[in-house]
């Protein structure tokens, strides 16, 4: 097996039978997937289209009915491959009774951890996850959100090289959602390899390299984000710096080379961005107003050439981007009549 | 020919006429038991993590360490029922094998802890009594081989039916595949239990319990406490015994549903709520699952233990304290009588508290005489013994006395036994007395102012043991064949057998106190002789007459009613041991509600653990069902007997029903029978009789329970391993 494939399904089937043994529901067919080091790679699909039974799988919490799974080239069911793994289930199912830093001690136990090596790693990651404040509180007394930071951290707590996220954001509100987006690039950065599903599509097209989209427990659809996403007949262009009249100039030349110009203004950003932009000012000017697109002049549109046709919304989504990195605009592709 | 005989004469010590005969086949099977029990000691010291140990192995040499380890064991567990099948079918071996069916395996802690006590208590001897338990003195009896054949037969079949479900489930070759797989993971996990990961788990079985439920029952415990002063009566006959068996009672009712209730819906909210999830994608082992929880409440069920015995013995102290009142004229007037003999009935007593009086009572300067309590200096005084207890009294300045708390109450007796024989109305002996009409015949009758004597023989009396005399101590059933004087007891003497004229000498005569415990010193000089010069032979053995003085009056006596009293051992290291037994039933109790809660949903595991608890409480009684040893027949024919409202003694009409029933009857029997066998006898665990009557608990009962209880705990842990292990946890 190539060294560099962490997780390899084959012909992975798995069908939920009754007590008597008959057929349930076939959850997954014949599933042949692989996921190589140091990607994030996201499991799309609608409910019940056998994202978590995969993942399930793969932690050798279900057995496949026929098929296989290797992680790390060991079978799912190898206690060992746990050593490796770190896995945040779709809801953080925690000790409520045990504070942050009980069950952080707790899980560090489970891994052999030294006591020195536990405190410190447990130290470490309360920090990270921000509870500080919270880590001498019992679980029980958590929000949605803080549960799901310390069921990152007790994920985290083996530094591990394989991450199985089960719908990472759940219950995080845009702050935190971009706060573990970031994360998991920098998880990304650090040459883990992180296998997610989720629903939020927003979510796996700003942090996945790879997507495969399953449906009625099939894998429809494989590939990189980029690629999957890039629509080829179309091509974008952005500038900064242009006054109106140099724009209408840039649309003529297009028109005169023989392209259609389906849209010529200012782009939109994404709520998500605003939300974090007036969250972060706020957060470093405190008690003042936030200034920002909000109170802009509306974006500015030109007509586009006549007998041009509305194409829909499209996206030009270039790839998995930081979002860290990026200058925190989104081109608005759309066409107004 | 001289070397062919040597051959011959060889062969005959090692493999003796039948082949098992010899010294070999014993020899092997005592040298596999060992093997098996440091083991399973091995696996439980490194489980619990006294002992941090790990085997550094990479996955693929655990993995084929874990393929012989298995193969191994169903090798050996194969070589047992093979051999066992061959001993039970020989011939030769069938008559000893049949007394062994017909005794039930629990009389033989019971029967060595009586022998142990009769030699005397020693840590050795107590180990080589337990030794005798296991392995028997004659090897096919020692409990310990048949547990292994049981384990064994249980093994095999467990394997079959899993590899006859692969089969039907994934065809006959995939099938191999996962049972092999099975046994290699099954035995691998024993070298990889990481004590760590063990102790984690037990921590988190404490923190749960510490902080869902546990309050609840040590509330109740206190509650009870609180209102039990209400309702015992510190007045009453033995209040010793009342309170003690209320407060060891109380502990094991109140401890045992507590466990049972926590142990087994512990897994299965965590597989409901899937907590579970975040443990078992851990590189945590399903034996260290179950382990940990085990560990972990048994730990929690010890701690509450340790608590409840410490409020339990500060109850017990204060519900008996108490302190009479003796003033100067009650002191005068005991002198007097004792100088001048009784003028009143009942002597001087002293003030009523808690429903009794001592009787007061003076030692002359010049006396000889010596007290129950050993040498009492001449001049002083001292109380009668009443509700087993007595108080040390001091002279005040005024005359009057002042008295302390009561002694001799809480104690552990260390009995010595000794072996009982009859001499009938001639003096003839005879092996029994007279049955008097009772049904019970644990006692036996010696008829008044006859020759009849009821003789014990009491061994290794020896100056050392008994430097100043020997305390004797009897409980005597009384059978009166007429009334007489009402307010008079019965009278007896008690006689010591010269060790050279083998005649009786009496050393005192005695009224006879029914339903309490007598006991009587023998001083070291008797009549001007010296006991163990005039009365103890050559081979330490003394013989201890008793005789009934009233006309047409009984004596019932059985072996266990007169003893000698060897030394006391620690009446709180006794107490303990009463604890220490429920504890061995909590980590049963423990034990089987984490395995069974492995697979079936909390309330069901629940149920089933408490039906396993109940019938292993009457485990002696379904034993006695499957062997046909109780009156009235097996279920089916009593179930008829009560419909037909038959008696239980008399036969049924022969009958094709009575037929039927008894086929049926004889059909359960089986299942009876192995169950019997399989279930843990918890009430064999109590020792709260022992420790409430006062007598010390003998150290190779405690070995023989601890070694019972491990044995019964090493199959569940599998079961409970295995089925953690075989299931879906996500399903």
């Amino acid at each position: 097996m190539d060294s560099d494939i962490v997780i390899e399904t084959r012909n992975l089937t798995k069908v939920y039978r009754d007590f008597w043994g008959r057929e349930k529901v076939r959850a997954l067919k014949a599933l042949d997937l692989q996921i190589r080091r140091g990607e994030i790679f996201g499991l799309l699909g609608p409910n019940g289209s056998g994202k978590t039974t995969t993942i399930k799988l793969i932690l050798g919490l279900i057995f496949p009915t026929s098929g296989e799974v290797l992680v790390f080239g060991q079978d799912a069911r190898e206690v060992t491959k746990n050593e490796r793994i770190g896995y945040l289930p779709e809801e953080s199912y925690l000790y409520r009774f045990l504070t942050a830093e009980e069950t952080l001690d707790f899980y560090g136990r489970l891994f052999n951890m030294p006591a020195m090596l536990r405190r410190q790693r447990a130290a470490e990651l309360i920090e990270m996850v921000e509870l500080g404040w919270a880590k001498r509180r019992q679980l029980r007394e958590y929000s949605k959100g803080m549960t799901r930071r310390i069921g990152l951290a007790q994920a985290l707590i083996n530094d591990p090289e394989l991450l199985l996220l089960d719908e990472p954001t759940t219950g995080l509100d845009p702050m935190g959602t971009r706060w573990m987006k970031d994360l998991l690039l920098k998880l990304r950065d650090q040459g883990k390899t992180i296998l997610m599903c989720s629903h939020q599509l927003d979510d796996v097209q700003d942090v996945c390299d790879r997507v495969g989209i399953l449906h009625q427990g099939e894998l429809k659809e494989l590939g990189r984000v980029s690629d999957l996403l890039k629509v080829r007949e179309m091509t974008e262009i952005q500038c900064s710096g242009l006054s109106p009249e140099a724009e209408r100039e840039v649309c003529a030349v297009v028109e005169r080379l023989g392209g259609k110009v389906h849209f010529c203004g200012n782009p939109t950003t994404t709520l998500e961005k605003l939300f974090v932009r007036i969250i972060r000012e706020s957060e470093a000017h405190p008690g003042r107003r936030v200034r920002g697109v909000l109170e802009a002049e509306p974006p500015r549109t030109i007509p586009a050439a006549s007998g041009s046709q509305a194409t829909g919304p499209s996206s030009t989504g270039s790839g998995p981007r930081s979002s860290s990195s990026q200058s925190g605009e989104k081109p608005n592709i759309q066409r107004e009549n | 020919m001289i070397v062919e005989r040597y051959i011959a004469d060889f062969w005959g010590w090692l493999l003796g006429p039948g082949w098992h005969d010899g010294i070999l086949f014993p020899w092997l099977l005592y040298l596999l038991g060992v093997l098996v029990l440091a083991g399973l000691a091995l696996v439980v010291l490194v489980g619990s993590g006294w002992v941090r140990w790990s085997l550094p192995l990479t996955p693929r040499q655990s993995r084929s360490l874990g393929r012989i380890v298995g193969y191994g064991t169903l090798g050996v567990a194969l070589l047992v029922i093979l051999l066992m099948g061959i001993f039970l079918l020989s011939p030769s071996a069938s008559s000893s094998s049949a007394k062994e069916a017909t005794e039930s395996s629990a009389s033989s802690p019971k029967d060595s802890a009586q022998a142990d006590s009769a030699e005397g208590v020693s840590f050795s001897k107590a180990l080589l009594r337990a030794g005798d338990f296991l392995f028997g003195p004659g090897w096919q009896e020692g409990t310990f081989y048949q547990w292994l054949g049981m384990v064994s037969v249980v093994t095999w079949g467990v394997v079959l039916v899993g590899l006859l479900a692969a089969v039907i489930r994934h065809g006959p070759l995939p099938a191999l595949k996962v049972v092999d797989r099975t046994i290699t993971e099954l035995a691998e996990d024993v070298f990889r239990l990481s004590p760590r990961r063990v102790w984690a788990l037990a921590r988190l079985a404490i923190q749960e319990a510490v902080r869902r439920r546990i309050v609840i029952g040590f509330v109740l415990f206190l509650l009870l406490m609180l209102f039990a002063g209400w309702y015992l009566d510190p007045g009453s006959v033995n209040p010793t015994r009342l309170y003690l068996h209320f407060v060891l009672t109380t502990t094991g009712y109140l401890m045992l549903p507590l466990m049972l209730f926590l142990s087994t819906f512990s897994l299965p909210t965590d597989i409901r709520t899937k907590t579970i999830h975040t443990v078992v994608t851990k590189p945590v082992r399903a034996g260290e699952i179950v382990l940990g929880r085990v560990l972990g409440f048994f730990l929690v069920a010890a701690g509450l233990l340790a608590v409840m015995g410490v409020i339990s013995y500060v109850f017990v102290i204060r519900g008996l304290s108490h302190r009479h009142e003796i003033t100067a004229e009650m002191a005068a007037e005991a002198v007097k009588q004792a100088q001048t003999g009784p003028t009143k009935e009942f002597g001087v007593m002293t003030t009523m508290v808690h429903n009794h009086r001592h009787a007061i009572l003076w030692k002359p300067a010049d006396s000889a005489s010596s007290t129950p309590q050993g040498q009492t200096p001449p001049g002083t005084f001292w109380l009668a013994m009443e509700q087993g207890h007595t108080h040390r009294v001091f002279p005040r300045e005024d005359g009057s006395l002042e008295v302390g708390p009561p002694e001799g109450n809480l104690i552990a007796r260390v009995p010595q036994y000794g072996k009982l024989q009859f001499l009938d109305r001639q003096g003839r002996p005879t092996d029994k007395g007279i049955n008097v009409g009772e049904e019970w015949e644990y006692r036996s009758y010696i008829e008044g102012d006859t020759n009849a004597a009821a003789i014990w023989t009491f061994e290794d009396i020896r100056p050392e043991r008994f430097p100043e005399g020997v305390l004797v101590e009897m409980t005597l059933g009384v059978f009166r064949s007429w009334k007489g004087e009402i307010e008079q007891p019965i009278r007896g003497s008690l006689l010591l057998r010269d060790r050279t004229t083998r005649s009786f000498v009496e050393v005192f005569t005695f009224s006879a106190k029914e339903f309490q415990i007598d006991s009587h010193w023998i001083p070291r000089q008797i009549k001007g002789k010296d006991l163990f010069e005039h009365f103890v032979d050559d081979r330490g053995r003394l013989e201890i007459g008793l005789k009934c003085l009233d006309r047409a009056q009984f004596f019932g006596v059985s072996q266990a009613d007169l003893y000698l009293r060897a030394g006391d051992a620690s009446f709180v290291g006794n107490f303990f041991k009463g604890y220490l037994g429920i504890g061995l039933q909590v980590l049963l109790v423990v034990g089987l509600g984490v395995a069974l809660s492995t697979f079936l949903s909390g309330p069901v595991a629940m149920v089933a653990t408490g039906g396993v608890l109940v019938l292993g409480f009457f485990g002696d009684f379904m034993y006695r069902l499957a062997v046909g040893k109780t009156y009235g027949g097996g279920p089916v024919e009593s179930l008829i007997r009560l419909v037909t409202q038959e008696n239980v003694i008399s036969e049924l009409e022969p009958s094709p029903r009575t037929t039927a029933a008894k086929m049926l009857d004889q059909l359960a029997s089986g299942p009876l029978w192995v169950m019997s066998k399989m279930l843990p006898r918890f009430g064999d665990f109590d020792c709260s009789s022992f420790v409430a009557d006062g007598f010390d608990f003998p150290a190779a009962m405690v070995l023989a329970n601890t070694a019972n209880a491990l044995a019964f705990l090493l199959p569940v842990f599998v079961l409970g391993y295995g089925f953690l292990k075989s299931q879906e946890l996500a399903q």
